[in-house]
């Protein structure tokens, strides 16, 4: 066993190399972010599932292309990106826009701290608030750790746009959730 | 809406906000796609040619090409292809365009609306399957593929869109395209657990 854990990069060449295990380390590691990004922009679990399955078969496919000089959540995150574009063009009337009700996490119920779970449900109305592309935006910076090029590229955007709109989506974000802050 | 955007460099309070409350998120993938996605990825660990193929950049966007076979689908199967509500991984596919005098599945039933899903399936087949013409107009078409060489079978499939891919089978879809990873339409039914597809298949010659 390493003594530290393995980067991306090194998991996803063991994993072309055969090594079915990293890919099972890549994917309980980036699980919940892939995740979140897709529930939070596609707001319709059972389309989030699909295209979660998706995205990870896409990354088993093309695990011999990855090359590391690319960072790995870059990558994973372009793939997600792609094939949410096509979820919402394909499927557009299905690609729920109306507000996500929140439901009950069996994860955490009664014994979660009210506060927290305030906090939580607050967020995610705020970030349900703001416009599709800046939360794409924002999700690709904190879920992804995209950095503003990054995203630029990812959304086939100029800089200055990709910039604005993580800007205009924190000072929103931040204005919502200033009671929290 | 102010021209210039706002001056905002002190992220930190709000992603520190955003990273704790992630834990409360309220959903996560289901215990099915999680199942498929790491048998899919041990599959092709065992076999690593298979993840390679040349052509693509992973940069491309694959656009263009899911939707050229999901223009092929909408035009061979009708518009309610696109415009169908994708089921939930965790109910069986409703028997749709085959059983159109199935009631919804109740979650109680699940396993008799699947057994009638998989009858319908099957006689949709065998009866398709006496009127298949492989080299009739339009049978190439139903085997366009997109830019990872699915075809719209294999995408029904992905979905799993039961009355979707007996469509296509009846339309002379070929059960075995694989699709670049060399991953066939019947191998993907198995992964999704979808057995009343992988019955369809297999009475249309899957292998």
């Amino acid at each position: 066993m390493d003594p530290v854990p393995p980067s991306d990069e090194v998991l996803m060449q063991r994993y072309a190399g055969g090594d079915a295990k990293s890919f099972e380390a890549l994917y309980q590691r980036h699980e919940m972010r892939v995740w979140r990004f897709l529930e939070r922009n596609v707001r319709n679990a059972a389309i989030s599932d699909e295209l979660m399955q998706e995205v990870w078969f896409s990354v088993a496919r093309e695990a011999a292309r990855y090359r590391p000089s690319a960072r790995f959540t870059t990558w994973l995150f372009t793939i997600a990106h792609n094939r949410m574009v096509d979820a919402i063009r394909v499927r557009r009337p299905q690609v729920s826009l109306e507000a996500c009700e929140f439901h009950d996490d069996p994860r955490h119920g009664p014994h979660a701290g009210a506060v927290a779970q305030e906090q939580a449900e607050a967020l995610n109305r705020a970030v349900e608030a703001i416009s599709a592309e800046q939360r794409e935006a924002f999700l690709l910076h904190v879920e992804g750790g995209l950095t503003v090029e990054e995203i630029a590229a990812v959304t086939a955007c100029s800089f200055e746009t990709a910039k604005s709109r993580l800007r205009y989506a924190r000072s929103r974000l931040r204005e919502l959730l200033k009671e929290y802050l | 809406m102010n021209e210039t955007p706002p001056n905002d460099d002190q992220g930190d309070d709000l992603e520190d906000l955003y990273r704790r409350s992630s834990a409360h998120f309220p959903s996560r993938p289901s215990a099915r796609a999680r199942q498929a996605i790491l048998e899919h990825s041990a599959r092709l660990a065992k076999h690593p040619s298979h993840t390679q193929f040349s052509g693509a950049n992973w940069r491309r966007p694959v656009l263009f090409g899911s939707l050229a076979a999901a223009a092929v689908a909408c035009l061979l199967i009708g518009p309610q292809f696109l415009h169908h509500s994708a089921p939930s991984p965790h109910v069986p596919a409703p028997a749709m365009q085959t059983a159109p005098s199935a009631a919804a599945p109740a979650p109680d039933n699940s396993q008799q609306v699947t057994s009638t899903a998989t009858s319908a399936a099957r006689m949709a087949v065998s009866n398709m399957q006496a009127r298949r013409m492989p080299n009739a107009p339009g049978a190439a078409a139903v085997d366009a593929r997109d830019a990872d060489g699915r075809t719209a079978l294999m995408l029904a499939v992905l979905q799993g869109r039961l009355d979707a891919v007996v469509d296509l089978l009846r339309r002379g879809a070929d059960p075995n395209a694989a699709d670049t990873a060399g991953v066939t339409p019947l191998e993907a039914a198995r992964a999704q657990q979808r057995p009343e597809i992988v019955d369809a298949l297999l009475h249309a010659g899957a292998r």
